[in-house]
C-alpha cells in the first residue's frame, strides 16, 4: 500500500516541490554556522541600517547586524517551533480523538464539548494571555501554541473512529477479546493516521505563522536570539527607513509555510481513500 | 423554528460556563497573579495594606469561591474596574466595541463580496487559466503572514505613495472637517484595515465556494435542467448557485472566531481603537480585569456569531429545521 502513496507522491509535483524546500530549510537550519557570513548577534553600530550591498546582501538591521545571518538563524526556531507545537497537538488531540470515538458515552460527551468551548474562543487571544502571563520564550510559545492547536483534530479523529469502529476487522478483533488500548493503537490509529498526518503538515504551517506574529508582537522568541517574527518587529520600528528589514524576513515566512501547504495539500490527494477505489 | 432557536440559546450556557472557567483559570493560575500585580509594584504597600487589598477582591478567599464570586458579577457585566486608570472595565470595553465591529462587518461584506464571486466563476469555468490563478491565490492567501502583509502594504500605500494614512481612526485635525471630508477621511483610515482584516477569509472562503459549487453542479437536478434545456445562465445562478449558497452562510458566522482574533495583532499594527487593541494593551501592562472582560466579550461575540450562523442555516434550509 505504501508503495502505491510513494509513486502517487512522486508524481504530485507540487507536493514534491514542498518537500523539497522543506528539507533544504532543514539543511539550512542544521548547517546554518557554516553558511551564514557573519555571527548573527555580532553588532556593528557603524554600518546600522545600511540597505543590502555586496558585504550585506540583504542589509543591516538597527544594530548594524547581518540580516542575511539572523534569517539563516531564524530557519531554526520556525522549524523547531513548528514541529515540537504540531507534536504536542497532535499528541493530545489523537489520544482525546480515540478515547471519544473509541469509548463514547459520557466520555464522548465530556471531551466533545470541552472541544466546542475551545472551539470557540478565540485562540489567538488565549495564546496572547497564557504567553504574556508566563514568561513569553521559545518554550512556553511552543507549549502553548500545541496545547491549544488540538480540538479540530480530536473532533476529525473521532470522526474517523466512529466509522471504523463499525467495520467488520474491528468487531473480529473485539471478538478475539483485545485490550482496549490495544484496540486503539493497533486497530484503530494506523487507519486513522492519513488525516492526521495531513492535518499535522498543514498545522506546523500554522503553528509557525502563529509563532512569528507572537514573536512580532514582542510575546515570543525574546531578542537577542533571531526569529523571523522578531526581525518584523524592528522592521515596522523602521519601515520608513529599512524596507529590507520588513520585506525579506516576511519571504521567509511565506516560502517556508507555503511549503509546509504545498506538501500538506499534496499528501491529502495522495492519501484520500475515496482516491483509492480508482 | 422557535423551539430550534430556544435549544439553541440553551445549549449556549455550559459553553459559556466553559469560557469562563478557562479565562478564569489561566488568569489566576498564572504566576504573579492579580494581588501581586496590584501591589508589586509599589514596595511602599506593607503586608497589611495587602492583605486589606486581598479581601477588598476577595483573593483571600479558596479558588472556587473566588470564581463563583467573579461569575455572579460577571453576569451582570460587571468585570470590576481597570487597575490601569480605576474606570470600569464594560465602559472601557463599550468604548472600543463600535470600532471592532464596524471593522468586522465591513470585513465581513468584502469576504461576502469578493470571495463568493470568484469561487463561483472558478467553480463554473473548471481548470481555466481564471480558475489556476485562483488557486494560487488561495495558497499564497493562506501562507502570507497577515501582519507581513500589512507592514508591506503600509510601506507602499503609506510611505512610498502617500496615498493612505498607516494608523489610527481619523486625522489629527478630523473635528474641523465637513461631513464629506469626514467620511472620506474615515474611507482612507479603514481600506488597509479592512483588507487585511479580510484577507484570510477571502482565500478561505473563495477556496469553500469553489468546492460548494462544484458539488452541486455535479448533482442530478443540474443535469435535469440542462437537458430540458434551461438556458445556462439560468441553470448556474437559479438552480445551482442558490444550494451553493446554504453551506456557504454558516461559514460568514464560522469566520467570526478568526476575525476577532486577527484583531488583536491587526488593531495594533494599524493603531485602530478597538476591542483587540486595549485586549493586548491589557495583557502587556497586565491590566487583569479588562483581559478577563475582553476574553470574555470576545468569546461571547464568537458564540454570537455561531448561533447566527445556524439560525440562518436554518432558515434558508429547511431540511435542517427541526432536528
Amino acid at each position: 500500500m505504501w508503495k502505491i502513496f510513494w509513486r502517487r507522491f512522486i508524481r504530485n509535483k507540487l507536493a514534491l516541490f514542498g518537500a523539497l524546500i522543506i528539507l533544504s530549510l532543514a539543511l539550512v537550519a542544521i548547517i546554518a554556522p557554516h553558511i551564514a557570513p557573519f555571527d548573527p548577534n555580532q553588532q556593528d553600530i557603524l554600518h546600522r541600517l545600511e540597505p543590502p550591498s555586496y558585504r550585506h546582501p540583504l542589509g543591516t538591521d538597527d544594530l548594524g547586524r547581518d540580516l542575511l545571518s539572523r534569517i539563516i538563524y531564524g530557519t531554526r526556531v520556525s522549524l523547531l517551533v513548528g514541529f515540537v507545537a504540531v507534536g504536542i497537538a497532535i499528541i493530545v488531540g489523537s489520544l482525546l480523538g480515540l478515547l471519544s470515538g473509541y469509548f463514547g458515552g459520557w466520555l464522548d460527551t465530556l471531551i466533545m464539548r470541552f472541544v466546542d468551548i475551545m472551539l470557540c474562543f478565540p485562540t489567538f487571544f488565549l495564546i496572547l494571555m497564557v504567553i504574556a502571563f508566563l514568561e513569553p520564550n521559545i518554550w512556553n510559545v511552543m507549549a502553548v501554541i500545541g496545547l491549544t492547536g488540538w480540538p479540530g483534530l480530536t473532533r476529525l479523529v473521532r470522526g474517523e473512529c466512529l466509522s471504523v469502529r463499525e467495520r467488520e476487522f474491528v468487531q473480529a478483533a473485539k471478538a478475539l477479546g483485545l485490550s482496549n488500548i490495544r484496540m486503539m493503537f493497533v486497530h484503530l490509529l494506523p487507519n486513522v493516521m492519513a488525516p492526521i498526518l495531513v492535518t499535522a503538515t498543514l498545522g506546523i504551517g500554522g503553528a509557525i505563522l502563529t509563532e512569528s506574529a507572537l514573536s512580532f508582537l514582542g510575546l515570543g522568541v525574546q531578542p537577542p536570539t533571531s526569529s523571523w517574527g522578531n526581525i518584523l518587529t524592528a522592521g515596522k520600528d523602521y519601515i520608513t527607513l529599512a524596507w529590507w528589514l520588513s520585506l525579506y524576513p516576511g519571504l521567509a515566512i511565506l516560502i517556508t509555510v507555503l511549503a509546509y501547504n504545498l506538501l500538506g495539500e499534496g499528501l491529502r490527494d495522495v492519501l484520500d481513500p475515496r482516491m483509492m477505489l480508482e | 423554528m422557535l423551539v430550534y432557536i430556544v435549544r439553541r440559546l440553551l445549549f449556549m450556557i455550559p459553553l459559556l460556563l466553559g469560557i469562563t472557567i478557562i479565562t478564569f483559570v489561566v488568569v489566576h493560575l498564572s504566576p504573579g497573579g492579580p494581588a501581586d500585580m496590584l501591589t508589586g509594584l509599589s514596595p511602599k504597600v506593607g503586608a497589611e495594606a495587602k492583605a486589606r487589598l486581598h479581601s477588598l477582591y476577595g483573593l483571600d478567599k479558596p479558588i472556587h469561591v473566588q470564581y463563583w464570586l467573579w461569575l455572579s458579577r460577571i453576569v451582570r457585566f460587571d468585570f470590576g474596574e481597570s487597575f490601569k486608570d480605576g474606570r470600569l472595565v464594560i465602559i472601557k470595553i463599550l468604548e472600543r466595541l463600535p470600532a471592532t465591529l464596524l471593522l468586522n462587518i465591513l470585513s465581513l461584506l468584502l469576504i461576502f463580496f469578493i470571495a463568493l464571486p470568484i469561487g463561483i466563476v472558478s467553480a463554473v469555468r473548471q481548470d481555466s487559466f481564471f480558475d489556476k490563478g485562483m488557486t494560487i491565490f488561495v495558497f499564497l492567501g493562506f501562507s502570507v503572514p497577515a501582519f507581513w502583509l500589512a507592514l508591506l502594504l503600509m510601506l507602499l500605500f503609506g510611505v512610498v505613495l502617500g496615498w493612505l494614512p498607516i494608523s489610527g481612526m481619523h486625522s489629527v485635525s478630523f473635528p474641523e472637517f465637513p461631513f464629506w471630508a469626514k467620511l472620506w477621511d474615515m474611507i482612507k483610515h479603514l481600506i488597509l484595515p479592512v483588507f487585511i482584516s479580510a484577507f484570510g477569509g477571502l482565500a478561505y472562503l473563495s477556496r469553500y465556494s469553489r468546492a460548494s459549487m462544484l458539488e452541486v453542479l455535479h448533482q442530478d437536478y443540474i443535469r435535469t435542467a440542462r437537458a430540458k434545456g434551461v438556458p445556462e445562465k439560468k441553470v448556474i445562478y437559479k438552480h445551482a448557485l442558490r444550494n451553493a449558497l446554504i453551506p456557504i452562510v454558516t461559514l460568514l458566522g464560522l469566520s467570526l472566531p478568526g476575525l476577532i482574533g486577527g484583531g488583536f495583532i491587526f488593531e495594533t499594527i494599524f493603531a485602530w481603537p478597538g476591542m483587540g487593541r486595549l485586549g493586548y494593551q491589557a495583557i502587556m501592562s497586565r491590566d487583569y480585569p479588562v483581559v478577563m472582560g475582553v476574553g470574555v466579550i470576545a468569546a461571547l461575540l464568537t458564540l454570537l456569531g455561531n448561533l447566527i450562523a445556524d439560525i440562518t442555516y436554518a432558515f434558508v434550509d429547511p431540511r435542517i429545521r427541526y432536528r
